[in-house]
């Protein structure tokens, strides 16, 4: 089973992101911070990262994932197209996506990661 | 004595008168070609003694050229050694000083290399803190759209959430 790690600061959004995709059959663990997620990695390398990019802590997503440079990551972000064009550039290997997403794309896009 | 024996007599002088006969029976043959004998003794003596020292001085001298030529042989020899001694001591000199000069290239490459990833990784570090920067001041400039686009994403969320929950968990 395909392990998920998710880190959404959002007490509503994180909840609701680990149950569909434990629904949809991947184990995950849901960190509400960068410095949590990294903890999290270190005890239990996930096959996907899957971040908000803005955080309430000083580290963004695309810290977290700049962490776990062997870890495939999907980066989302609600600050429009400007944002999601600026940390595509930042990471390269990342899939960013826009706000709202619709639930159905980002499994696919989850499912693509996981391989 | 009564005479020369006929075969040492000239004949030539066998038609002489009596008293040239009378001088040959006279003289002492044998004590001439003793004294004759003597000589040729005496000079073959001499000759071999002169042929003994002709041949001691010859062997004197060739052994005096095989010493010379074996001393000029050392000596070039002992010359030859000098030089690649001190070829190779020159060459071990120019060898250690390429070295430490290859060395020193390599520790300032070495160091510069590092240097230059150092800066190079804060420059990067730098535009990363830029970037969080710039994306934080967007977001709150731009605050109500981006809690629209989030709370949208919620009800997405909670949407999807509910129906997967009756249609896979069967309960409402």
């Amino acid at each position: 089973m395909k392990k998920i790690l998710v880190v959404e600061d959002s007490i509503e959004n994180g909840p609701l992101l680990a149950q569909i995709l434990q629904n949809n059959g991947y184990t995950v663990r849901l960190a509400r911070s960068g410095p949590e997620a990294i903890n999290l990695a270190a005890d239990d390398s996930p096959n996907v990262v899957l971040t908000d990019y803005y955080l309430t802590t000083e580290m963004t997503g695309a810290g977290v994932v700049e962490h776990l440079p062997d870890v495939p990551a999907i980066v989302m972000t609600a600050g429009g197209d400007d944002v999601v064009e600026a940390i595509a550039k930042r990471l390269p290997h990342a899939r960013v996506l826009s706000k709202p997403v619709a639930t159905e794309d980002l499994l696919a896009v989850v499912r693509a990661a996981a391989g | 004595m009564t005479g020369p024996p006929t075969s040492v007599r000239p004949s030539h002088l066998a038609a002489t008168g009596p008293a040239m006969k009378q001088l040959l029976a006279d003289i002492d043959w044998i004590s001439i070609l003793g004294a004759i004998g003597a000589s040729i003794a005496t000079v073959a003596a001499a000759a071999g003694t002169a042929g003994k020292y002709l041949l001691g001085y010859f062997e004197r001298m060739q052994k005096a050229q095989r010493d010379h030529d074996s001393s000029v042989i050392s000596r070039v020899d002992a010359m030859g050694a000098r030089f690649e001694t001190a070829f190779r001591d020159v060459n071990q000199a120019h060898q250690n000083e390429a070295r430490q000069t290859i060395n020193t290239l390599m520790k300032i490459q070495s160091e510069t290399v590092t240097a230059i990833t150092r800066q190079s990784a804060q420059v990067s570090e730098m535009v990363k803190a830029l970037d969080d920067l710039r994306l934080e001041i967007a977001r709150k400039e731009d605050k109500k759209e981006f809690a629209e686009r989030e709370e949208a994403q919620r009800l997405e969320l909670a949407r999807y959430a509910g129906k997967t929950l009756k249609t896979v968990g069967g309960q409402p």
